[in-house]
């Protein structure tokens, strides 16, 4: 039986690659087949991922005492981590009509454990970010101690950036007052400058996609039918 | 009949076309795959670089003076098939430039696809490397399920968090790991993914009671205006910008790389002359759109004027 | 009766991470000295326990919705075929490489499945992105206005800053790129982050004490 099965995965990357752009032309059976192919292989290997990283590891070895040295004893109150596993098992009721609330248990169960952790995840991401937001608009050069104007300008921009962003999305309160329309005008074109940023991320990510794959078509591929025409054929 | 608007064909090229175009034109940098030229040194990504090499200047002052040294580098490749066009050269990068300073690394994911990705790339770097060793230089823990309730797990216990490697050796008993119990064994954590809120949850959660370490973050293109967010607030410490942080980080590399080390991949410096072509081809293709509806809306004054 | 058990169990999951963060780290109570983090990395094991079942229904439910497809021959039945032989093809080679330590099947799953199917599939599906962008961009970028035209220049100064030929022009030409990011877009990301970070603990909020309505519904009525 065949051991090393890296040639014909180049192989049939290439065909699947090929497969997927066929609907660049138009939507044919070909690029759907392979679609399905993608869930499938997909669905299949977060499975095996789960079971071999987790379940059988860190759960079923850990819980029948499977992984014991020797001289370890099997403590039986490992058993006890059956009960929420048994309780999990509680979500697959989402099947069924009749007794679906009982998946909700376990549903809010969940949420209830990430909320517990939204605080303590708000608190360490969001104060940080107000203490740098919070910019000296006077400030000294460390070793001359004379005004800093170049910095003291990044930081009024930083500053009038922030508020004029923030007073765009308040609707507390009506932007037809003289200082808060302006406000919220400079905002708006402050955030297209923004939009406009984040278009132009946008397009080195997805031609990296793109680059990448014409990458492997030109390169590994080819270099791939190679080898198997030398391997077939020989010479 | 009315005439036909002879302007109107920059308006009317089928989109099929508009496809050919681009995929002939983004074959050239292979065709011609001398046709490179430096990337520009990005400073999120310099800030990255030269915290790995404090680390180990202070690994190597720490064995000059005798004192135990056993802090490690956490990475997490948390992307898959989606993403890798761009994560998988950083990822790359960073685990070649810890190969070239003998810094102790760990890797792990918290994505099923990631796990792939985790054992490929350490194993593959290090059969370039002659001396570097599973188990002695770096450890493998593949995917490990938890997510936040994980990170929070790892910041105070990182033995009872992770347990065992992908080859189910315990914690306790993988050599680059000894004395590493907390977050505060870490001299640096790297994320590197495409996914939402992965950096943020190491951000939110990976710290012990005795300190927070150093968070580094590799991201795709789309996610840098909010990643700048987060290293403008020093809530992280470097950043990597997608396929150009990876060129970037690569470019740094080759500058301190000694003769006998093995050299960096080409490809991220090729990919780059592509992205040339690329973002070239989206101008042109803009500039079309809105020349023709310039020649179109002339057109229109000029046959209701006469 | 059902609806207050949902809203007593969501609440008693929230409360011990909420207390966690609340509450000091050492509670000295008498002669004892209470340390939450003791229980902590059990808490957590249990977290993670109690979801591998979603696994399962993962897997009944693609049965369900194929399985249906397969059996009573409804159009496309041969793609949800594919579907479900490549599912259980992954999975057999995958659990018969490790579980069996079978080398064959190990680097069927690994480079054939893995490497050589899946990588390139579904970085083919998302490549495909780039021709669209390419085509958008040609049919509806119109700089008709000033805003338009501010978020176009925005867009091509990032944009040329970030290829090597940007800096072949000229070496400010990054400089410039790496202002407008952190000098303009950051702040202004920060400001629709800020709302965004409150919403967000709001909502968990809400969430923990079953005061959003539909929380928690799945399944049944």
């Amino acid at each position: 039986m065949m051991t090393n099965w890296a040639i014909p995965g180049v192989l049939v990357g290439g065909i699947c690659v090929l497969a997927i752009y066929s609907f660049l032309y138009r939507e044919n059976p070909f690029y759907r087949f392979f679609e399905h192919v993608f869930i499938g292989i997909s669905a299949g290997y977060s499975i095996v991922m789960g079971v071999q990283y987790f379940v059988w590891p860190d759960f079923l070895k850990k819980t029948f005492g499977l992984n014991l040295l020797p001289w370890e004893t099997y403590n039986p109150w490992e058993l006890l981590m059956l009960v929420p596993f048994i309780y999990g098992m509680g979500i697959l009721f989402m099947l069924s009509r009749k007794h679906g609330w009982i998946a909700r248990l376990v549903i809010g169960a969940g949420l209830g454990f990430s909320a517990g952790m939204a605080f303590k995840g708000f608190f360490a991401q969001f104060l940080p970010l107000v203490v740098d937001s919070c910019r000296p608009l006077v400030a000294y050069h460390p070793e001359t101690g004379a005004l800093d104007l170049g910095s003291m300008g990044e930081h009024l921009l930083f500053v009038v950036t922030l508020v004029c962003v923030m007073t765009y999305f308040f609707f507390s309160f009506e932007h037809n007052k003289p200082v808060i329309k302006q406000a919220s005008v400079a905002g708006r074109y402050l955030m297209m400058v923004t939009f406009g940023a984040f278009f132009g991320a946008t397009v080195m990510a997805r031609m990296a996609l793109l680059i990448d794959r014409l990458q492997f078509l030109s390169e590994d591929w080819v270099r791939g039918i190679g080898e198997f025409w030398t391997l077939v054929f020989g010479g | 009949m009315a005439k036909a608007d002879r302007s109107s064909w920059l308006l009317r090229i089928d989109r099929r076309f508009v496809y050919l175009f681009v995929l002939l034109a983004l074959m050239i940098p292979f065709l011609f795959p001398g046709l490179t030229t430096k990337p520009a040194p990005l400073p999120s990504a310099k800030k990255l670089f030269d915290k790995v090499e404090r680390i180990a200047r202070e690994r190597d002052e720490a064995v000059a003076e005798g004192r135990p040294y056993n802090k490690v580098v956490l990475l997490s490749f948390d992307f898959g098939p989606q993403t890798r066009a761009e994560l998988y050269p950083m990822a790359e990068a960073m685990i070649r430039h810890l190969m070239m300073r003998k810094i102790k690394f760990a890797v792990m994911t918290h994505v099923p696809d990631g796990a792939g990705y985790c054992e490929d790339i350490p194993n593959q770097l290090a059969r370039e490397f002659d001396d570097i060793d599973y188990g002695r230089d770096y450890v493998n823990f593949g995917y490990k399920v938890g997510r936040t309730f994980l990170i929070k797990q790892m910041g105070e216990d990182m033995a009872g968090a992770l347990k065992t490697d992908v080859k189910g050796t315990p914690y306790k008993d993988i050599k680059c790991l000894k004395g590493v119990q907390d977050a505060g064994d870490v001299a640096l954590m790297t994320e590197i993914t495409g996914l939402v809120g992965f950096a943020e949850m190491w951000i939110q959660f990976f710290a012990s009671a005795r300190a927070r370490p150093d968070i580094g973050h590799g991201c795709t293109s789309v996610s840098i205006p909010d990643a700048f967010d987060m290293l403008e607030s020093k809530l992280i410490i470097g950043l990597l910008e997608g396929i150009a942080g990876a060129a970037a980080y690569n470019e740094f590399i080759e500058e301190i790389r000694s003769e006998d080390q093995p050299p960096t991949s080409p490809k991220a410096r090729v990919h780059m002359t592509g992205q040339t072509v690329a973002h070239l081809l989206l101008v042109l293709f803009v500039l079309l759109g809105n020349v023709g509806v310039i020649m179109s809306a002339l057109r229109r004054r000029k046959v209701a004027g006469s | 009766m059902r609806r207050w058990l949902v809203i007593i169990v969501t609440f008693l999951a929230g409360v011990y991470f909420f207390a966690e963060f609340f509450l000091p780290k050492h509670i000295v109570l008498g002669g004892t000295d209470f340390m939450w983090s003791r229980y902590d990395s059990r808490i957590l094991d249990i977290v993670r326990v109690m979801f591998v079942p979603a696994m399962l229904l993962g897997i009944i439910n693609i049965l369900r919705v194929h399985g249906f497809m397969v059996l009573r021959r409804r159009k496309g039945w041969v793609n949800s075929l594919a579907l479900l032989v490549a599912m259980f093809v992954t999975m057999i080679s995958g659990f018969w490489g490790y579980f069996g330590e079978n080398e064959a099947a190990a680097s069927f799953f690994q480079q054939f499945l893995f490497r050589g199917m899946m990588n390139n599939l579904g970085s083919a599906m998302f490549s495909l992105l780039a021709f669209y962008i390419v085509s958008a961009a040609y049919r509806s970028f119109r700089v008709q206005n000033f805003e338009a035209g501010l978020m176009m220049a925005a867009a091509l100064m990032v944009m040329l800053g970030q290829i090597p030929l940007g800096f072949f022009i000229s070496e400010k030409i990054p400089v410039l790129r790496n202002w407008i990011l952190t000098r303009i877009s950051t702040p202004a990301f920060r400001g629709i982050n800020f709302g965004a970070l409150i919403a967000g603990l709001a909502m968990a909020v809400r969430m923990w004490l079953s005061l959003e309505r539909g929380s928690a519904r799945a399944g049944g009525r």
